[in-house]
């Protein structure tokens, strides 16, 4: 996990069940602070329960403080707290407030925070999480800087009018969990029935993209949410892919791609055909030179992840940006993906690998005060030198 | 769980498919007028409730299309905002032969768009989704006359929602 995830707002990672994990530590226990000068020691666990009543408010005040209660007897008071620095302040203010040294251990646990998934809300925002808008859900792409302003990538038909400019507004996750947009469509160009390979009668792009221009202060990551655990189903949050390098070249893929989506969590399979033309159904669209990604057991993508990011793992908690997905089989055995080659060739050079801090300046051009980073692997790319 | 049709003859069931056993556990099977099959689905919610049906001819010449609809009721009594995959609505209908295997699926080897929209359903209305078979199996050839199966699925998230079989009979070219 990157330090970057733990900006998230809301997720849990590991709760009170840290305590027993640590209780036969040795050194965890029993503050270093001197005797208290007017303790009153606890008469059972009445007592500790006036004391409990008395410490417990002003103890959970200080910082890194996790949590208060007392042990199994009910004799003793027990503190948690993030790391053994903040004892001797929890052991300053219960022999303040009289609490004998004996009547109290203190334990260093882990921080407790909530549950999140894929479908809640996230600031900073960061790939793999449900975006909203009208009356569908899709899945946020990736954040880039971008010339016409810090912007994220989705699917061009998760916008109100595929193909053209509709001024779409986007919601993370839903405009009724949070009716403040994050970002409105900024890009989504139009499809033709005049490139080279484009069926007749059909209408034809590269790439199923469009970038939405982030509002102004929302902060964003260059970064792919990381679920539990690979294919399990899960999107439970528990970190992060940090988008460290992009593939701005290949159109032609081998091997193991993975995929992050609001609707199946983290997914991987093989990749089956590349640079294929592929027809949508229900439509007159054509997608030219895409990828199929399969997984024979199925469920590697379902209705909701589109606008999933693509990508190689480069490391646990890294990752190198290949494509966006945008659809796949009714079954989930397959999904397929335009590659961030087409993408860019249709909606212009873009970075994936910054973090943003604050949103756009409203498209004027610039960067929108995100800091960029030279991909490794990349000389070429703009932020290189 | 599966239903035979009202006074025809037993076929013999599909093969039973892991959305099948989803569905078993929040199936009641019910019987309505002649031909129609319905059923009773209680989402995952709890008290949500769905009916729904496959609505077809029992019998059709050889050759001819086969108009196919998947009628989903809301009869929960309060309106309902459903969760269907695609931009416009990627339901599946399948058929199959005397043998209980499948021999079309509507949307066999189709790329759809992962998108999900937001269905509200009002208490007490129904949605009607329409397609048409040709009668060619997924291999494009022309299926022979018999008996055969129909099923519907409504592409739902987190699970598809899946109907009872329709019995459907293809009749025999006639002389010429």
């Amino acid at each position: 996990m990157t330090w970057k995830a733990w900006r998230f707002r809301g997720w849990l990672v590991v709760g009170l069940l840290a305590v027993a994990g640590c209780q036969d530590e040795p050194g965890l226990t029993g503050p270093s602070a001197p005797e208290p000068t007017a303790s009153v020691a606890p008469a059972g666990p009445a007592g500790a329960a006036r004391l409990f009543a008395r410490s417990s408010p002003e103890v959970l005040a200080l910082p890194g403080t996790v949590f208060a209660g007392r042990d199994a007897s009910g004799e003793t008071l027990v503190f948690g707290v993030e790391r053994r620095a903040v004892i001797p302040e929890v052991a300053r203010v219960l022999r303040r407030l009289g609490v004998p040294e004996s009547a109290y251990v203190v334990r260093v646990v882990e921080p407790i925070r909530f549950l999140a998934s894929l479908r809640d809300e996230h600031t900073p925002t960061l790939g793999g999480v449900q975006i909203h808008f009208s009356n569908y859900l899709c899945t946020l792409g990736f954040s880039v800087d971008h010339a016409g302003g810090r912007s994220f990538i989705t699917n061009s038909h998760c916008t109100d009018k595929q193909g053209q400019n509709s001024g779409t507004v986007y919601y993370q996750p839903t405009s009724s969990v949070n009716s403040s947009p994050i970002g409105v469509e900024a890009h989504d160009p139009s499809y033709s029935r005049s490139l080279p390979t484009c069926s007749r009668g059909k209408q034809c792009r590269y790439s199923d993209a469009a970038r939405v221009l982030y509002e102004s202060g929302v902060e964003s990551l260059g970064e792919i949410a990381k679920t539990t655990n690979e294919n399990d189903g899960s999107i439970t949050v528990s970190g992060g892919f940090d988008i460290g390098n992009q593939d701005d070249v290949t159109t032609e893929f081998s091997g193991t791609l993975h995929k992050v989506g609001r609707a199946t969590g983290w997914t991987s399979g093989e990749v089956d055909e590349t640079c294929v033309n592929v027809n949508v159904f229900g439509s007159n669209i054509q997608l030219l030179c895409q990828t199929m990604v399969v997984r024979p057991e199925g469920g590697i993508a379902a209705g909701g992840d589109s606008g999933s990011p693509v990508f190689r793992r480069t490391g646990s908690s890294s990752a190198k940006l290949v494509g966006i997905l945008w659809g796949g089989s009714s079954s989930g055995d397959y999904f397929v993906f335009s590659p961030l080659k087409n993408v860019q060739d249709e909606l212009g050079a873009l970075n994936a690998t910054t973090d943003g801090g604050g949103g756009s300046d409203g498209g004027g051009g610039g960067d929108g005060g995100s800091r960029g980073r030279c991909p490794p692997g990349n000389p070429t790319h703009p932020n290189c030198g | 769980m599966e239903a035979a049709a009202d006074g025809a003859p037993p076929a013999t069931p599909p093969t039973p498919t892991a959305a099948d056993a989803r569905a078993d556990r929040h199936v009641l099977p019910i019987g309505l007028g002649p031909g129609e099959l319905v059923l009773l689905l209680s989402m995952a919610s709890g008290a949500d409730t769905l009916l729904l049906r496959v609505v077809a001819p029992e019998e059709v010449a050889a050759g001819q299309p086969v108009p196919v609809t998947l009628r989903v009721e809301n009869v929960s009594g309060r309106d309902l905002e459903l969760e269907l995959r695609g931009r416009t609505i990627a339901f599946d209908l399948v058929a199959f032969d005397n043998t209980g295997s499948e021999v079309w699926r509507r949307l066999h080897d189709a790329s759809i768009p992962g998108i999900l929209r937001l269905e509200r359903l009002e208490a007490g209305a129904t949605l009607e989704l329409t397609a048409t078979w040709d009668q060619r199996s997924n291999t494009g050839d022309p299926v022979p006359a018999g008996s055969y199966a129909l099923r519907g699925e409504l592409l739902t998230a987190p699970e598809p929602l899946v109907t009872p079989v329709r019995r459907l009979r293809i009749l025999p070219p006639g002389p010429t």
